[in-house]
């Protein structure tokens, strides 16, 4: 045990040197042709390819991890990243718990976290077990209101272990921009999420009575308006100013990466369809806020992000992030406006654009702050979720029924 | 531990993770090495635990050997009191009708207790209903076997252990006034719940015991061995008389306590 760890150490001072620099910069405004229509009726077989390519990715690191620790070391380093321990990562397959079969107390257990979140959905987070695989969901969070991740999109696979609720589930964070963006102080670059219940963090740990979505609340409530503080011993400012420039660098970043580049880029994160279709009807919604970011931030463009931890940074460039943000609302306009010739032809479609008209109405008015926001996106996260499960008519739901 | 370690401290990455990367290899260990529930054991094959030096434990475990007849261990993970109290307790209600009756009535009553206390009612139900499962094995098959296979079995055994932590929590929770003094550090009765109570492997302590047996109703015993005195000290649990020790009420069974682990006890 004493040389994993010490292992492990070396490993850490490793990280320091070869941490990656920041390769995937806003420069990048080419998106893929892909149309939303596509994306809203390509179905599961799309689906089951983007979550297969996801898996076999992550399970090749998870096999490299084996090699260089020999079988259940769960220390080791990629790409000069640590992982500490392995019983984190959703991917890891290297304990015997993961390749038991789930029994059906533990699938039941699953079932009924899934259904709480369902029938009473917390604000701005929305899930979606994996069609193939019930121990696998996947999370979507929305930034919290007047924290610096406001309208970021931040996407967690979720793995339940199993001997689930005995152990708690694993979780990793999805919107990195490929590794190279921690987003907090307890979301590392490395998808890690550092949360006491995880058994990832010191203090209070798991107890088999808390839920999935105990632990999506917990992680939301990292994302806070002065995330700074959540590194332990950054309780007072080191340098005065430094908690307000780490979120003018994590607003840059949240929507350089969970909004552009979730949305756009062209390292687009595999998620389901109907994830990604929440995005896209969330994003008119924002889109107001986004653009009075950028432009409120624009003095600091061609300055370096001086991260208080010492990570390598981009360059502040909000003047860049508004085109990329103008470029995507013409493409999902342009969307809608081709779905809309189409959507009396086929019902299904139709119900998918109703809910993007929807949207864009809400664009038009002057996007309310606050509360009334808050619940706007809950709203459209739940029904998109649902509608796709039960196949309702999830889009007129909401404004009241007409017919 | 290790020397390089401040040389080359790296802000990014949260030390205490070594310390729980290793808590879990030992955890690991134990689950291989230990049953949950053991069979029953010889006091001479314990005494081999100790070494021939080592003359105030041997000495203990000679009076023991002069009340009891047979020792069961418990797997060392933290959850031992619970797991013993289940096993030792069900055990009993094998022979005593009348007081497996008085208890199926208490914990088909919990249920509700527990919800109204704020657990999520879908979790809570779930815990419930296995431990429910577990109790009336007594009825049927109702064999010592039987149980021991139970307790064995992760599933219902770990379900089992996981009520009983939600008990203790729910009693302390609804008396907290009167323990809200016996509670170390700046902590709520309810935060000291959520962090000492309810997650599974967090060893036990008095507060956790005097909880339980006032939750249930049930006198139980326990012979603490440590290295005072030449004899061990049993201390009585008894949820119906303020002094604990003045009662002839009869304890239900005997736990063996050893610095950080109880196992159960058979007498003579």
């Amino acid at each position: 045990m004493a040389s994993h760890k010490s292992k492990s150490k070396t490993g850490g001072s490793s990280k320091t040197s070869s941490s990656s620099t920041s390769s995937a910069t806003s420069s990048n405004l080419g998106w893929s042709n892909m149309s939303k229509t596509t994306e809203a009726t390509s179905g599961s077989t799309d689906h089951e390819k983007k979550s297969k390519k996801s898996s076999s990715k992550s399970e090749d690191a998870g096999g490299s991890l084996d090699v260089l620790e020999g079988g259940s070391g769960p220390d080791g380093a990629e790409n000069g990243l640590v992982y500490l321990t392995a019983k984190w990562d959703p991917d890891d397959f290297s304990d015997g718990d993961m390749m038991s079969p789930p029994s059906p107390a533990c699938i039941r257990r699953i079932k009924n976290d899934i259904l709480a979140i369902y029938s009473d959905p917390p604000p701005g987070l929305c899930v979606m077990p994996d069609p193939h695989n019930i121990t696998k969901i996947h999370g979507l969070l929305t930034g919290p209101f007047d924290t610096p991740y406001e309208g970021g999109f931040f996407y967690f696979l979720i793995r339940f272990p199993h001997d689930y609720p005995i152990s708690p589930p694993r979780v990793r964070l999805m919107t990195t921009g490929n590794g190279t963006v921690r987003f907090n102080p307890n979301l590392y670059k490395s998808g890690k999420v550092c949360l006491s219940i995880l058994g990832t963090w010191a203090g209070p740990s798991w107890s088999p009575a808390q839920t999935l979505s105990t632990v999506l609340i917990s992680i939301q409530s990292l994302m806070n308006e002065k995330p700074y503080h959540n590194e332990p011993g950054y309780k007072h400012e080191r340098t005065q100013g430094d908690s307000k420039n780490y979120n003018d660098i994590i607003m840059h970043e949240t929507i350089r990466v969970a909004v552009c580049d979730m949305i756009d880029g062209t390292t687009r994160t595999p998620m389901p369809d109907t994830l990604r279709a929440v995005m896209e009807s969330s994003f008119p919604d924002y889109y107001r806020y986004y653009v009075q970011v950028c432009e409120s931030h624009m003095h600091l463009d061609g300055q370096p992000m001086n991260d208080p931890f010492g990570d390598s940074r981009p360059t502040f460039n909000f003047r860049q992030l508004l085109k990329w943000l103008k470029s995507i609302k013409a493409r999902l306009s342009d969307n809608r406006t081709d779905e809309s010739d189409s959507d009396e032809d086929e019902a299904k479609q139709g119900e998918m654009t109703k809910s993007f008209e929807d949207c864009d109405d809400e664009e038009e008015s002057p996007l309310k702050k606050g509360a009334g926001e808050g619940k706007n996106v809950r709203a459209t996260g739940a029904e998109g979720a649902s509608s796709t499960l039960d196949s309702s008519d999830g889009g007129e739901g909401g404004g009241g029924n007409t017919s | 531990m290790d020397q390089n370690a401040d040389a080359s401290f790296d802000p990014s990455k949260n030390y205490d993770e070594d310390t729980l990367a290793q808590q879990r290899e030992i955890e690991k260990e134990i689950a291989a090495s230990q049953a949950m529930v053991s069979q029953l054991h010889t006091f001479d094959e314990i005494v081999e635990e100790y070494s021939q030096e080592d003359a105030i434990y041997r000495q203990k475990i000679e009076d023991l050997k002069s009340r009891f007849k047979n020792l069961r261990k418990t797997r060392g993970d933290g959850n031992c009191f619970y797991r013993a109290f289940g096993f030792a307790y069900l055990e009993k209600l094998l022979n005593d009708g009348k007081e497996y009756k008085r208890f199926l009535d208490i914990a088909q009553k919990s249920k509700d207790e527990l919800i109204g206390l704020g657990f999520p009612q879908f979790t809570l139900e779930d815990f419930h209903d296995t431990f429910m499962d577990v109790v009336k094995m007594v009825e049927n098959p109702g064999t010592v076997d039987g149980l021991f296979q139970a307790f064995n079995d992760a599933g219902l055994s770990d379900y089992f252990v996981v009520y009983l932590r939600l008990l203790v929590s729910g009693h302390l929770q609804q008396n907290a006034d009167s323990y809200v003094y016996f509670i170390d550090g700046e902590r709520s009765v309810k935060e000291f719940c959520s962090q000492e109570v309810e997650p599974m492997g967090k060893e036990s302590d008095h507060i956790h015991i005097v909880s339980l047996t006032k939750a249930l109703q049930i006198a139980i015993c326990v012979e603490y061995m440590d290295r005072e005195g030449e004899k061990c000290n049993s201390f009585k649990f008894n949820p119906f008389e303020s002094l604990a020790d003045d009662t002839d009420t009869a304890p239900a069974f005997t736990l063996l306590y050893r610095p950080g682990h109880y196992d159960i006890l058979y007498p003579l």
